[in-house]
């Protein structure tokens, strides 16, 4: 169990032709026993910054502390950490149980005490029957789990997962995330993990931090990431679909979208400060869940639904308004047809307001103007 | 216009059968032919019709000293070239597994001996090594070493053909080495490096298993190789001082096209032919044990 600390952590790449900023400037404290879940597309960084955490990459510059020790210039075999790659990286010339001992023997461990450890990490992972098996003859699933007992094996500081569930099937996934979960609660180490699938990294986090181009977009729980998106960029890559993001104007203390007006007054979040905010253009963010279709509703917005998506036991429905396009989630029990005019209610307390220049979130934006003032 | 057409199987055989034919004519009926005049004393130069003699040919050439003399030069050759060769390339292999600048020159040039022919690289180390005017003694005079007559006395020049089939064939194992090691997948190393293994550890529980089969592929086509070599050990010494480094391809070569005793010469050849085969399977087993595991 140990605390993982980021002090100012660059990484530039380069080639003879080109230079890449892959990592730039990053500052985070991973709380000991805590699931950190970094989240970005491809080419964010993420997995950079992780194999410098890791000491499978130097860094260029900046410094990672781990308990308070730098370091930042010891070997990947000095810092007492366990890495799960995305191929799982196993010897395929060892049995399961020699895979999963080899971080023992290369400690030179009591014998005795491999047998003991290994068993236990086999058992824990519920795979003591395959301890005889080459990794080939393996499905994917089951060498995952080789994998990660090889890490937990040792017990380290602190546990490295860089895209652990991304080779596996649909279901595979769905059942070894909630494993490694459950593995984590029962463990309680330190545990920084890498995905590009949002939905992963909502429901096995403590804390989030989302990566675009190499710098955080903002670091929170999932829960506070998904409500109050610090910018743009994450309200549209969290959430499936992404928040709705639509162009809107400020007139007075009225918000403007479309053909429909939001007084500034009902906007409780935003009532201080919208006022003073000089920008006429905004975006205004809405997630699709918090948009009810009410035919009733003679004060709504008026809606034309353009396509309906069925997923089971919900809908997706796309939906515009002269130029705004969006899309809303509803029960597969609703009636609506492609084509048809609707009234949709907005659940005012949900909005969300972007910076149009700089995609900041309002508040957020006022907050960190104020902590520099 | 009516045609008979041909079968698939008529075409198929119609393509193949010039090949069989040709094998057939320069390799399986020598085959059957010289194991035919191994049961006899035949003469290639004789004007006798073959006889029969039964093993005997078989049974004289196991007796007799002379012939053990050859095949103990063989082996003492084959192990300490082979032994060589294998560790020496092994080495340079894993030292040129690396990015640098100028890698694919020095590749290159490391590499250029195993291109060169064989009977030339003998004559020409035959220059290098001269007793008197050779460059090698030359330059060990210069550090004031005194001069050794290499291919003049017995021991050396068994130690001058050792060197010389290694300066050849070393690039051999590097070659073979380096694609082994180039086929271990870079993400083992940092798993283990994450694992905290010591570089001795990684190298012995990794890279050597992984790449202990392409290593014995290669050790198969040297001990393979060195066994029936000639043409090296021909350019050099042609077998002397005496005979002390007389290989049994010099002893076969100069029972069939020097005495012409061409019914013994092919009893002889299929020892060796026999030994050969032996070894291989040694090896492949081996091998096919290795390559059991996982896969």
């Amino acid at each position: 169990m140990a605390q993982i600390r980021l002090e100012n952590l660059w990484k530039i790449f380069k080639t003879k032709t080109e230079e890449v900023q892959a990592v730039r400037g990053i500052n985070l404290t991973m709380p000991s026993g805590q699931l950190t879940v970094f989240l970005g597309p491809s080419g964010c960084g993420k997995t950079t910054t992780m194999r410098m955490i890791a000491g499978l990459e130097k860094p260029t510059s900046g410094k990672i502390y781990i308990d308070n020790e730098d370091v930042s210039n010891l070997k990947a075999r000095e810092r007492d950490i366990a890495f799960v790659f995305q191929s799982y990286a196993l010897y395929p010339h060892m049995t399961v149980y020699q895979n999963v001992a080899f971080p023992l023997k290369a400690q030179k461990t009591p014998k005795d005490e491999i047998v003991k450890r290994v068993k236990w990490a086999l058992e824990l992972l519920g795979i003591w029957q395959y301890k005889d098996l080459y990794p080939s003859h393996l499905d994917s699933g089951t060498q995952q789990k080789v994998a990660i007992a090889r890490a937990i094996v040792r017990r380290p500081k602190a546990f490295l997962l860089d895209e652990p569930l991304s080779n596996l099937d649909a279901k595979v996934r769905e059942y070894t995330r909630a494993e490694l979960r459950r593995l984590h609660i029962d463990l309680k180490v330190t545990t920084v993990y890498v995905t590009h699938d949002q939905v992963e990294a909502m429901s096995l986090a403590d804390e989030i931090v989302i990566m675009k181009d190499g710098v955080i977009q903002q670091t929170g729980k999932p829960r506070e990431v998904y409500e109050n998106p610090a910018n743009l960029f994450v309200a549209n890559f969290i959430g499936s679909p992404g928040m709705n993001l639509f162009k809107a104007r400020k007139e007075k203390d009225t918000i403007i979208l479309g053909n429909l007006k939001i007084p500034v007054s009902h906007l409780r979040r935003y009532k201080e400060i919208l006022p003073g905010y000089k920008e006429s253009e905004l975006i205004l963010g809405i997630r699709p869940e918090y948009l009810k279709i009410s035919s009733s509703n003679a004060n709504g917005w008026k809606v034309e639904i353009e396509f309906i998506e069925p997923l089971g036991d919900e809908k997706i429905v796309d939906f515009s308004n002269g130029t705004l396009k969006g899309r809303l989630r509803t029960y597969r029990s609703t009636q609506v047809q492609e084509g048809e005019e609707v009234s949709i209610h907005i659940d005012i307390e949900k909005i969300r307001l972007f910076d149009e220049k700089s995609g900041c979130e309002l508040l957020t934006m006022h907050d960190n103007e104020e902590v520099k003032a | 216009m009516k045609t008979k057409m041909l079968s698939d199987r008529g075409i198929a055989l119609l393509f193949i059968l010039p090949t069989i034919l040709i094998l057939v004519f320069i390799v399986v009926y020598p085959l059957i032919w010289s194991l035919f005049l191994s049961f006899t004393d035949y003469s290639v130069v004789g004007t006798e019709k073959p006889h029969f003699i039964g093993i005997k040919n078989f049974a004289n050439i196991l007796k007799d000293e002379y012939i053990w003399l050859h095949f103990q030069n063989t082996a003492k050759y084959v192990i300490m070239a082979i032994a060589i060769q294998f560790f020496l390339g092994l080495g340079i292999a894993l030292l040129l597994n690396r990015e640098f600048a100028g890698r694919g020159i020095l590749l290159t040039l490391v590499l250029s001996p195993m291109m060169l022919s064989p009977i030339v690289v003998g004559l020409f180390w035959r220059y290098i090594l001269d007793a008197n005017w050779g460059v090698l003694n030359y330059f060990t005079s210069l550090i004031g070493l005194p001069k050794i007559a290499w291919l003049g006395e017995k021991e050396m020049a068994m130690y001058a053909l050792v060197i010389v089939d290694t300066w050849m064939w070393t690039p051999f194992m590097i070659l073979i080495s380096l694609a082994g090691l180039s086929a271990v997948p870079k993400e083992l190393y940092e798993a283990a490096e994450v694992d905290r293994a010591s570089t001795w550890f990684k190298f012995r529980h990794i890279t050597l298993p992984l790449i202990a089969p392409l290593l014995l592929v290669g050790l198969l086509f040297r001990t393979m190789d060195a066994f029936r070599m000639f043409d090296l050990a021909w350019g050099l010494t042609q077998g002397g001082p005496g005979t002390a480094t007389s290989t049994i391809s010099i002893a076969l070569y100069r029972m069939a096209f020097q005495n012409f005793e061409t019914g013994k010469a092919c009893a002889f050849a299929y020892i060796i032919l026999i030994l050969i085969i032996g070894m291989s399977n040694i090896y492949i087993r081996f091998l096919n044990r290795l390559q059991k595991r996982g896969g």
